[in-house]
């Protein structure tokens, strides 16, 4: 065991006191605070990126090596409210500010620069206060860091391509796209991310579950996220607009009397506390969660077989996140050092199918950004106006009756692809590509809910095929994810072949056109070619609104709207394994 | 007394350390019982009276118990830190009073410089002209 020990002498301590003071009395002149000891500017971030990017691009130059050809800074000021609250009494509160940096530096040129190879995004921590000073000095040495470390990979990637046979799709394909320049500048609306906007809905919601002594456990986690975003490049783009994205998730999870765990959650989205929807509808819907998941208890157990499945509700934005959300991403994956087949490689299983048929002839579906609202007014996260590479988002036909057509790109172009469509988007702490914005799945004839019903109906006297219709599928961005589950899906990696089952949580099965609430099973074998055993499209669209890659605002808001999704042909497998016993005693809420 | 001490051994001179920035130790059993301190801030103090010297990359090896042994003199001024030790158990707070103490012998190592070179162009704060639209 190695111990180590930090220390500060009083000494040391007095000359940084020392040090401080004479920087904030320096600066008195240029402060907006009349007392002189804050220096803040609104102007000052813009002016410090601006000022050292124009001197970046002009005088940086290490001996007789390549000059920049590229810089963009992207700084996020971000400004994060978190409550958790369990039975009606607050567990946890966080507020978080902070603001960081992501340099793009580029040396080469667009046909063969030092990215889309190995190395990822250069994001560091910076001042959170306007100081021009301040800001400027780590703008200064984040980009002489950057500059110094694309040097290096460029030479890297120079000496791995020549001892390469280039792959054909590779030729000629270039690692940059030009695209037109970018402005846009939207006001910062005043007002922070207070944890008192969510308290009280927190509070409320969680202590709905009180009155539901077979749910065992239940937490409400609620966030605000408020991110805005400063974007400037060598190439005049300069974006300064914002994003604000409120999630609020009651989970609760209890346990069969044969020890079998259940679980089911209700999210709320909006762009706003104030965008919520109003409390009183909020506790139905979590009360009716509750009633299901206390009836799940006592619900049979569904039994392994083939099954005709219609999703409906937030099953089917989910399922189309499982099967299409990062297949449809046209950014190729970073050329590797190593030489070797990248077959393991499964980023995009339909990235190489452009012009071909992905999904059955009934499926469209359009990723358009510029949506200002969902079905029903639903607020959407994935609405944006530039992407995170400074060009406009674009509306792109992804699949028509079927047949994949485009893909989402961002400026890393592909063979077929030479341009971003302004679909380049980053999780906070990593680089840009081409992700989801608002993806619109639809039907070209779609049906009313009894006509799915119909459906279902004629599929089960075929006979020899259950009919389910799944209303929730698990989520594993929920909080308090549970460890058994975890050591289950590990354990499955290790075993067995093909992709995780899908776990969903509330199934009801469909016999002779009653619905019966059933637990215990898994979808097994849903890849993104089951979109071709999609026999029917329901009409009314539901949008899910999550973040991607990370949460609050760490993660890149995203929406998927879809219809109720009839998939003919599903491998149903009842859940299995051993489970711990229920509680010895009863709830405690159980007694008054 | 460190000049004279320095001037005993044949030394051209002593060295005065005012700064650590912290240090480890290895105290698992079996392991070597060493510590190595990494300081901030060390002067050479010559014995023939020139200035003291400001020197930068010494750390101080060694082991505890001998190390203790060779203290000559202690002064009166005590000095307080306050940081965090990382144990077995993590890190805690502690707290450690001390005079300035004089070690008749203890052993420097040099400290390894890196490689990386300084930034290319010079800070911002050193440029003549002041920035535009913050003056």
């Amino acid at each position: 065991m190695i111990r180590r020990f930090t220390l500060r002498t009083p000494g040391v301590s007095m000359a940084l006191g020392v040090l401080a003071l004479g920087a904030s009395a320096g600066a008195a002149d240029v402060a907006g605070d009349p007392a002189g000891r804050v220096r803040t500017n609104d102007g000052a971030v813009q002016s410090a990126m601006r000022d050292e990017l124009a001197r970046s691009m002009s005088d940086l130059r290490l001996g007789d090596e390549a000059h920049p050809y590229y810089l963009g800074y992207t700084i996020y000021d971000l400004d994060q409210a978190t409550v958790n609250a369990t039975l009606g009494a607050l567990t946890a509160e966080h507020a978080y500010r902070g603001r960081i940096l992501r340099t793009d530096l580029r040396v080469g040129d667009p046909s063969f620069d030092n990215t889309n190879f190995e190395g990822g995004a250069k994001v560091e921590t910076i001042p959170l206060e306007d100081d021009y000073a301040a800001l400027r000095r780590e703008l200064w040495l984040r980009t002489d860091e950057a500059y110094k470390s694309a040097l290096e990979t460029l030479a890297r990637k120079r000496a791995a391509a020549e001892g390469q046979a280039a792959a054909e799709d590779e030729a000629a394909v270039g690692d940059f796209s030009k695209e037109a320049v970018a402005h846009l500048e939207v006001p910062f609306p005043a007002g922070a991310a207070d944890p008192e906007a969510l308290r009280a809905t927190a509070r409320k919601l969680s202590s709905v579950l009180a009155d539901f002594p077979d749910i065992a456990s239940s937490r409400v986690a609620a966030t605000f996220a408020i991110v805005r975003r400063r974007f400037c490049s060598s190439e005049g783009s300069v974006v300064d607009d914002n994003q604000r994205t409120v999630r609020i998730d009651v989970v609760a999870e209890t346990q069969a009397p044969d020890g079998m765990k259940l679980k089911s959650f209700v999210p709320f989205t909006a762009l706003t506390p104030a965008g919520l929807p109003p409390l009183a509808d909020m506790e139905k819907a979590v009360r009716a969660m509750a009633k299901e998941l206390s009836a799940m208890r006592t619900a049979p157990v569904a039994t392994t077989g083939a099954g005709a499945v219609l999703f409906e509700g937030l099953a089917a934005p989910q399922l189309v996140k499982l099967l299409l959300g990062d297949q449809i991403a046209g950014t190729p994956p970073p050329r590797t050092a190593q030489a070797g087949s990248d077959e393991g490689n499964d980023q995009g299983a339909l990235a190489n199918k452009l012009g071909q048929k992905v999904a059955a002839a009934i499926l469209n579906a359009v990723d358009d950004p510029s949506l200002a609202a969902g079905p029903g007014k639903a607020p959407l996260y994935g609405a944006y106006k530039i992407d995170d590479e400074g060009v406009a988002a674009q509306k792109v036909s992804v699949i028509e009756h079927g047949v994949l057509k485009s893909l989402l790109m961002s400026r890393t172009p592909r063979k077929e692809i030479a341009h971003s469509n302004g679909h380049a988007r980053a999780p906070k702490f990593a680089a840009p590509r081409a992700r989801v914005g608002t993806l619109v799945v639809s039907g070209t004839r779609p049906l009313p809910h009894a006509a799915l019903l119909d459906e279902l109906g004629k599929i089960a006297k075929g006979g020899g095929v259950t009919t389910y219709v799944v209303k929730l599928l698990d989520d594993d961005s929920l909080p308090g994810s549970d460890t058994d589950e975890l050591a289950t899906l590990l354990a499955f990696g290790m075993g067995s072949h093909g992709p995780p089952p899908v776990h969903p949580l509330v199934v009801y099965r469909l016999d002779h056109g009653k619905e019966t609430l059933v637990r215990g099973l898994l979808l097994e074998n849903l890849v993104p070619r089951s979109l071709k055993d999609i026999t029917a499209v329901g009409a009314d669209g539901v949008a899910d609104n999550f973040l991607e890659g990370g949460a609050g605002f760490s993660g890149v808001p995203t929406t998927i709207v879809s219809p109720p999704l009839l998939v003919a042909d599903v491998d149903v497998r009842r859940q299995s394994g051993r489970n711990r016993k229920p509680p010895l005693y009863p709830s405690p809420l159980a007694r008054h | 007394m460190l000049r004279a001490e320095a001037k005993r051994q044949g030394k051209l001179y002593g060295l005065a350390f005012r700064d650590i920035s912290g240090g480890f130790t290895n105290t698992a059993r079996g392991g070597p019982q060493a510590f190595k301190v990494l300081p901030i801030l060390v002067y050479r103090v010559y014995v023939d009276g020139r200035p003291d010297e400001l020197v930068r990359g010494v750390d101080l090896v060694g082991t505890p118990l001998s190390a203790l042994s060779k203290i000559m003199a202690a002064s009166n001024d005590y000095q307080t830190f306050n940081g965090y030790c990382g144990a077995e158990s993590g890190f805690v707070p502690v707290s450690a009073t001390s005079p300035s103490l004089l070690v008749q012998q203890i052993e420097t190592e040099r400290r390894d410089k890196g490689s990386d070179k300084p930034p290319v162009l010079p800070a911002p704060s050193l440029l003549p002209m002041p920035p535009k639209g913050i003056r």
